[in-house]
């Protein structure tokens, strides 16, 4: 027998206390993983817009809370395009709008010049792509697509003002199968920014090289001070959107972890002090302190593994509930980062040594003498 | 007021030798032990016996190095508890405590209870599995090495718990009224194991209880009233008053 043993048979004394106690933990788990998992991909899937395209920089006015509010001109990529050590330049408008009849509160807008790349890279899946010469046309991504029940020929109310649908396609992305695209001067029209764009994406040439990369960059800047010219995963961690999520998901995974804490100490308070005696017996036949703190902490710990594997579970749930809810569907990817497991297994066993170290503090404290006086 | 013991030999340690030792509570308002003395040597079966609130159990609580006196000593083998450095290696190597309401764990069987006090000891996994066997054959158990508490009568339970409290073989074995919530015939059981232990094992034994059939067991009676020793009778011999 090993004092694991001891630790996991008095969990079973009180199997309904034990087992609540792990699902209110279960339940914090399951947040922080959902939370922190959803943020991760959130962020992994807007890097990977940027770097599954080759891109190396990407080029945004300086300043301001809210990039889609901020513009560089059209004239600037062709700067760029001209600049030594620069490759493919791809110039992008990016809008948010909601299709509130659908419950679709954070639609991503891209307007894409007839001849970019981007268009040519996904997957046409019904009708075609848009063309030059297009007037209020839109491609929709797949999920938004199936979200809004709009097939090629059917027509879309975006800004107010319909716009007929040409194709339906699929990007590697979840953000882009969520997206509508149109041609650059639709968007442009419709936010009015004639001559502007959100910002470029700049792949160096050669490509992924941190020196070309580095040269480049300064070349970009000193074309005009407002301009950043930034590696796209410090671009991405930069974005106040990623910033605001990261922070809410590890608030309100700080929150869960409290609660778990205070579940967990509730239990294990109850399970100590009322076996009082019992425990003032184990120090009586020689026990050390040390090893009744641990037997406390080893079923703190029990009850937080039982918890995690239940967690981590309901949070893949969450997610994949989450990719496939039509709100969220455009937005939150169904993996579930690794990341997330290991943040929300470390937070229960902070939870498991919070919630233990109060009655084992209080009890390593207590003569056994006290402990074995009944009552 | 003392109690005194003087038929112990000369040339004789005392296994345990209480000296002179007082216990108060409440900033010294109750008295629980008065400037008790005596001693007891080793392979001895003493009976400690008086009325209730007489001040046994926190003689118990001292002679197992669970409280400290406030004056006076307890020596083991001549050296003062006082002076020892660990008092938990003390408890764990040396006494063997059997309580009324034994303390065993519900959720554990007997064979896994035994080993409790083992995990202070060498024995590594596999040895203390062997020796809790062993102990609980001692005890006429080895029919139940598999039953939790709930699954044995009362009288096997105690046998369980003074299995447990011979574990790391200890020197003395301290019982708090350990047949106070037997039958009698579960209590007669308990008894004549302790007598096997003493007579086979030369086991030390010091036993508290209100009942004149375990006194008569023993080889000893200490009496105690109103915190002082006052009688020392040895059975079916010399009878000693000390309180004056």
């Amino acid at each position: 027998m090993r004092c694991l043993t001891i630790a996991a048979k008095n969990l079973r004394r009180r199997p309904v206390r034990s087992a609540l106690t792990a699902a209110g933990l279960a339940a914090a788990v399951a947040a922080i993983v959902a939370l922190v998992g959803v943020a991760e991909s959130f962020e992994s899937s807007f890097l990977a817009l940027y770097t599954r395209r080759g891109a190396d920089l990407v080029v945004q006015r300086r300043g301001g809370a809210v990039q889609l509010s901020k513009g560089v001109s059209l004239k600037l990529g062709e700067q760029i395009r001209g600049l030594p050590g620069a490759g493919q330049v791809i110039g992008g408008l990016m809008d948010m709008v909601a299709f509130e009849d659908h419950d679709l509160f954070m639609v991503i807008v891209n307007g894409w010049e007839p001849t970019c790349p981007v268009l040519d890279r996904v997957k046409i899946k019904a009708g075609r792509r848009l063309q030059a010469g297009d007037k209020d046309c839109v491609m929709l991504g797949r999920v938004l697509a199936a979200n809004l029940g709009k097939q090629p020929g059917d027509t879309v109310e975006v800004y107010a003002q319909p716009f007929h649908v040409v194709g339906v396609f699929e990007s590697f992305s979840v953000y882009e199968n969520g997206a509508v695209f149109m041609l650059l001067d639709d968007l442009q029209k419709q936010m009015d920014r004639p001559g502007q764009v959100t910002g470029y994406i700049v792949q160096a040439d050669p490509p992924g090289d941190p020196r070309a990369i580095d040269a480049l960059r300064s070349r970009i800047e000193a074309l005009d001070p407002e301009i950043a010219a930034t590696p796209c995963a410090e671009f991405v961690a930069s974005l106040n959107q990623m910033r605001v999520t990261r922070v809410m998901s590890w608030v309100i995974s700080a929150v869960a972890c409290l609660m778990g804490a205070f579940g967990i100490l509730n239990t294990m308070a109850m399970s100590v002090f009322e076996r009082r005696t019992e425990i003032g017996a184990f120090r009586a036949m020689g026990w050390r302190t040390w090893r009744v703190v641990v037997l406390i902490a080893e079923e703190s710990l029990l009850l937080a593994g039982a918890g995690s594997i239940v967690g981590v579970a309901g949070g893949f749930v969450a997610i994949f509930a989450l990719a496939h809810w039509h709100v969220t569907s455009g937005l939150v990817q169904g993996d579930l980062p690794l990341r997330a497991v290991c943040e929300g297994l470390a937070l229960a066993a902070v939870m498991a040594i919070l919630g233990a170290a109060y009655p084992a503090l209080r009890f390593a404290r207590l003569a056994p003498v006290e402990a074995l006086r009944e009552g | 007021m003392s109690g005194s013991e003087s038929d112990i030999g000369p040339r004789l340690v005392p296994l345990l030798d209480v000296r002179s030792v007082c216990r108060t509570y409440d900033d010294g308002t109750v008295r629980a032990l008065k400037n008790v003395s005596f001693s007891v040597n080793r392979g001895e079966y003493v009976a400690i016996m008086g009325p209730s609130g007489s001040g046994k159990s926190t003689l118990l609580n001292l002679l197992g190095a669970l409280d400290h006196p406030c004056r006076g000593e307890i020596c083991f083998e001549g050296q003062s508890l006082a002076s020892l450095p660990d008092l938990d290696r003390f408890r764990a190597r040396t006494i063997g405590f059997v309580f009324q309401s034994f303390h065993l764990l519900p959720t554990l069987t007997a064979l896994e209870n035994v080993q409790i006090p083992m995990f202070e000891g060498p024995l590594n996994r596999r040895a203390r599995v062997k020796k809790a066997e062993e102990l609980l054959c001692l005890v006429g158990l080895s029919h139940r090495l598999k039953h939790v508490p709930q699954k044995l009568s009362v009288g096997e339970r105690q046998r369980v718990a003074i299995a447990r409290a011979l574990a790391n073989d200890p020197s003395v074995l301290l019982a708090d009224e350990p047949t106070g919530n037997l039958d009698s015939r579960a209590g007669a059981g308990v008894l004549d194991l302790f007598d096997q232990l003493h007579r086979q094992r030369g086991v030390t034994l010091i036993v508290i209880t209100h009942g004149a059939e375990v006194a008569a067991r023993a080889e000893r009676t200490i009496w105690i009233r109103d915190g002082e020793v006052d009688l020392l009778q040895r059975t079916g011999g010399a009878v000693t008053r000390c309180a004056v």
